[in-house]
């Protein structure tokens, strides 16, 4: 899906206490819900780390990540005030000046935030992955949202290269 | 449950760019042997049990001299019963084999010979700095092969393949006569000349999706020419696959002499005791017996035990098997884990042996995560 061999950089999406582990954000068995993923996203983490590759926390105002997915010194949290990550924030400009050209996005809300997200970085130009046990939702909402993007969005990307 | 004997020969003739492991570059000492003897000698009577299989690795074992191939196998049978039967396996570089180092391994009773090819394709081998030219590399697949069991390293995502490379390559050298395909992604390890190449500019970073197509493309040429795939990067035909990797895979015990070298035991509780051997040759040789442990109870040796033990994509784990042995009151947690990952479709559940499913495979290592982060307080 997108531009192949550019610089990428890993978008994490509101992964926060709250929207883990609900709205008391307290923890529970982490093969449940949303921190499932969590797992699957470390991965990604400790890989885009050791490559010295960017992250880019994405957070609901006011909200911290997860204690563990928690931001380095030196990495960016950016807050946004609509579900989309692009919208109302600098989320672009950072990944300009970055020389990013390619993003993957992880995270909850795979049918909202990450959807729409994925939706504005493919028009904003960027290479999108989204890969499948790094994001989660209810399961039909997911399954819609990422047959969306992977089916037809990505059809339409082959389509225009 | 077979027990291994991994030997670290800690030399190679010169530095790839893009390796980490523990190596000192130049020529093998004479004293190797002796301070492996010496190491084996001080280790308790529990890790001088008879062996299934030995492994020599590196570093580049081949870097060993006629002699110094006799030494390193004496020491072995002279402080270690290995059993009849025993797999024996040695990793080795294209350029260094020569008849006479050939007859020296089968004197010693080699089995298998893992190649470090990498890549047939000039131009792939230039860029990985490698010392053989595919040609060579080929004749020597056809020439071990007519001794051995023959396995050959293939390398994929390297900056600037062609898409066909990696599949090439495998055609290449099961043509030749390798039963046995272990297919690494390449890294861009910190500290490598590799990663100070990309970090200037002068060698493009590795790209993600080019990885992830070369890794199916592997996975297809394997599967068209007989090789199954039977660990996340390991691809063979039927009763060539390793086992002394399986013996990793499935936790079972293993003894590691040499530098750097790990081993793993366990204990008559059901947890386990790990073993590093010092990271020097200078400090070994004066010292064989230097080295960390580490213990694990019962519980996180099992954890561990079935987190790795599900790269094995071909055995699985049987669980409560695996609970029994390390008399764990886990198993409830991570049969939970497990569902959970059944659900997600990245294991299966065939009648209480998980396996990773095709999913679960590209996600291997979340999939571990996710094991060895299990939380028994809910």
């Amino acid at each position: 899906m997108g531009e192949k061999n550019g610089k990428r950089a890993l978008l994490i999406v509101d992964m926060t206490p709250r929207c883990v582990y609900g709205p008391g954000g307290q923890e529970v068995s982490p093969d449940d819900g949303a921190a499932s993923i969590i797992p699957f996203i470390q991965g990604e983490l400790d890989y885009f780390r050791v490559d010295g590759r960017p992250v880019i926390f994405c957070v609901p105002p006011g909200e911290t990540v997860v204690e563990a997915l928690h931001p380095r010194v030196g990495e960016t949290v950016i807050e946004h005030p609509q579900a989309n990550i692009f919208f109302g924030t600098d989320l672009e400009k950072t990944l300009r000046s970055l020389g990013v050209k390619r993003v993957t996005l992880v995270g909850t809300g795979a049918a909202q935030a990450i959807l729409l997200s994925a939706g504005d970085a493919l028009a904003h130009g960027f290479g999108l992955s989204v890969p499948e046990p790094c994001v989660h939702d209810e399961a039909a909402a997911k399954a819609f949202a990422l047959s969306l993007m992977f089916e037809r969005w990505a059809a339409e990307a082959a389509a225009e290269a | 449950m077979p027990r291994g004997l991994y030997i670290h020969v800690p030399w190679c003739r010169r530095r790839c760019p893009y390796c980490d492991f523990y190596f000192e570059v130049g020529k093998s000492a004479p004293d190797f042997a002796d301070a492996l003897s010496r190491e084996l000698a001080g280790r308790d009577a529990a890790d001088r049990l008879p062996f299934d299989t030995v492994y020599l690795g590196g570093g580049t074992p081949s870097a060993l001299d006629e002699a110094g191939v006799g030494a390193v196998f004496g020491a072995v049978r002279a402080g270690a019963e290995v059993r009849a039967g025993a797999e024996i396996s040695l990793e080795a570089n294209p350029e260094d084999i020569t008849p006479g180092l050939v007859e020296a391994w089968a004197r010693a009773g080699v089995t298998r010979v893992s190649l470090g090819v990498q890549s047939f394709d000039e131009a792939t081998l230039r860029r990985l700095g490698r010392a053989h030219r595919g040609a060579a590399a080929e004749d020597a697949v056809r020439t071990l092969s007519a001794r051995f069991a023959v396995s050959v390293d293939v390398i994929t995502g390297v900056p600037g393949d062609a898409p066909a490379r990696a599949p090439a390559d495998v055609a290449r050298a099961v043509d030749a006569g390798a039963g046995h395909i272990s297919a690494y992604m390449l890294t861009v390890e910190p500290g490598t000349a590799l990663a100070r190449r990309v970090a200037r500019g002068q060698v493009p970073d590795v790209d993600d999706d080019a990885q992830a197509d070369a890794y199916e493309a592997v996975r297809a040429a394997c599967a068209a020419r007989g090789l199954a795939q039977y660990e996340v990067s390991s691809f063979a035909r039927p009763g060539q696959e390793s086992r002394h990797n399986r013996v990793y895979w499935s936790k079972g015990a293993y003894v590691g002499l040499g530098p750097a070298a790990h081993s793993l035991r366990y204990t008559d509780d059901g947890g386990a005791v790990r073993r590093q051997n010092v990271r020097s040759w200078a400090t070994y040789r004066d010292a064989p017996d230097t080295h960390e442990t580490e213990v694990l109870g019962p519980d996180e040796a099992f954890v561990e035990a079935v987190a790795f033990g599900l790269r094995d994509v071909g055995a699985g784990i049987d669980l409560e098997q695996l609970a029994a042995r390390h008399r764990t009151g886990w198993l409830a947690p991570v049969r939970a884990v497990l569902d959970g990952l059944v659900g997600r479709h990245l294991t299966r559940d065939d009648g209480g042996r998980y396996r990773l499913s095709e999913t679960g495979v590209l996600f291997a290592d979340g999939v571990a995560r996710a094991v060895l982060s299990v939380d028994v307080d809910h």
